[in-house]
């Protein structure tokens, strides 16, 4: 999911710096301060999490947890993976620094999304509601981050529909894998610190 | 949860930990290309980091000095390419920039520089098209290509392992100095809030 240097061009790059940087500004307003170490902890997992890779076919897909970071931090999804692919830019070679607005709104916004339209779900006190909630939420953030890649490479010049396709069945195994993490680590935190739950 | 649950969760998890850790695989999130020169050929392999190689994709080679494409070619399905050094780059002494693209967003470039197939433009595949030496018209001049050949043979997997060599890995180092740094910023903003409540 990490796009490198060089593919997308000038005025994507520009434009996803000016997307982030407005979901980094609301992101920094909606941290409260307890809420520091829960963003810290989540940036530390993403950080870590695209070391955990899939071979599939083809090609091989890594864990990307937005979907779990996004219901649990809300707007602070974006300082959060902002960082977190700052440093993967940095330490690993993911990405890059002029494609870290386009990654950061790639990854984010669909965690957002899914914040709002599942976290109601996990509120809910039908445990069946909370299964498909964080299911939905840790697949659904993931098919979200795969079209937003496609229309990033599409808007520089790529076929859209080869991209999106070749993205989306590329991590159907991760949707189904990051549907089932989040649902264990939403029940998880649930039983344990439920007030993480609460952004 | 029972215990008998319990276990069962703990042995799914671990089994899936050991799969998804295990260094068989590959992670889509960096593409390596590394090139080496023989004769009058250049070779290059590309591979996801950590993992499996490149199986669809293209190679651009670019002029490092003016930036003019020179040639595009694919990428087999063991992620490895070959082509002839373009004519303009052996008469002008460019350096060549071999640029990797692979699927969904990901590359990486690898400069092939003028000096290995100047000095590399004897050995290799285009003396050994000419066939055996006679053994008594030996002159100095085939002398001195037969032992050009010979070097170039024995010296080409040296040259691939040391190309392979210098594409930089992932360290655990690269790892705790992330999550450091994340830690740090977590520290740095608990700080400035520190100082915000006392004023």
């Amino acid at each position: 999911m990490h796009i490198s240097e060089g593919v997308l061009s000038v005025p994507v790059l520009i434009g996803g710096a000016a997307v982030c940087t407005g979901g980094l500004a609301i992101g920094l307003k909606k941290i409260r301060h307890e809420d520091v170490p829960k963003v810290g902890m989540l940036t530390a997992a993403f950080f870590v999490a695209s070391l955990v890779h899939v071979p599939l076919g083809p090609s091989s897909v890594h864990l990307i947890l937005n979907g779990l970071i996004g219901l649990i931090l809300g707007w602070a999804a974006f300082p959060a993976l902002l960082v977190a692919l700052f440093f993967q830019a940095i330490f690993f070679q993911f990405g890059g620094l002029t494609v870290l607005g386009v990654n950061t709104v790639n990854m984010a916004l669909p965690g957002i999304i899914v914040y709002y339209l599942c976290s109601g779900m996990l509120r809910s006190e039908s445990h069946l509601l909370n299964i498909t909630g964080g299911f939905i939420a840790g697949a659904g953030a993931v098919a979200g981050a795969g079209v937003l890649v496609a229309l990033s490479l599409y808007l520089s010049r790529q076929a859209f529909l080869s991209a999106a396709k070749a993205v989306l069945i590329a991590h159907i195994p991760v949707m189904i894998i990051e549907g089932i993490i989040t649902v264990i680590a939403i029940s998880f935190v649930r039983k344990v610190r439920p007030e993480l739950l609460e952004m | 949860m029972n215990a008998s649950r319990k276990k069962i969760c703990v042995v799914i998890f671990s089994v899936l930990a050991a799969y998804f850790w295990s260094p068989a695989g590959g992670s889509c999130h960096r593409v390596n290309i590394f090139c080496w020169v023989e004769g009058n050929q250049v070779k290059c392999e590309s591979r996801f980091t950590p993992g499996g190689p490149v199986k669809s994709g293209s190679v651009e080679v670019y002029s490092q000095q003016t930036g003019e494409r020179l040639l595009t070619t694919r990428i087999d399905k063991n992620g490895r390419t070959v082509f002839d050094i373009p004519e303009a780059a052996k008469k002008h002494g460019w350096d060549l920039k071999v640029h990797c693209s692979a699927e969904m967003g990901h590359g990486n470039s690898w400069v092939v520089k003028a000096d290995e197939f100047a000095s590399d433009e004897n050995g290799g595949f285009t003396v050994r098209a000419q066939g055996p030496l006679p053994e008594k018209a030996m002159s100095s001049g085939a002398l001195e290509k037969m032992f050009s050949r010979v070097l170039s043979d024995q010296l080409t997997p040296i040259k691939r392992d040391l190309a392979e060599l210098k594409v930089r890995r992932i360290s655990f180092q690269d790892i705790l100095g992330g999550l450091g740094y994340i830690l740090g910023i977590t520290g740095i903003v608990f700080y400035f809030l520190a100082g915000k409540e006392r004023d």
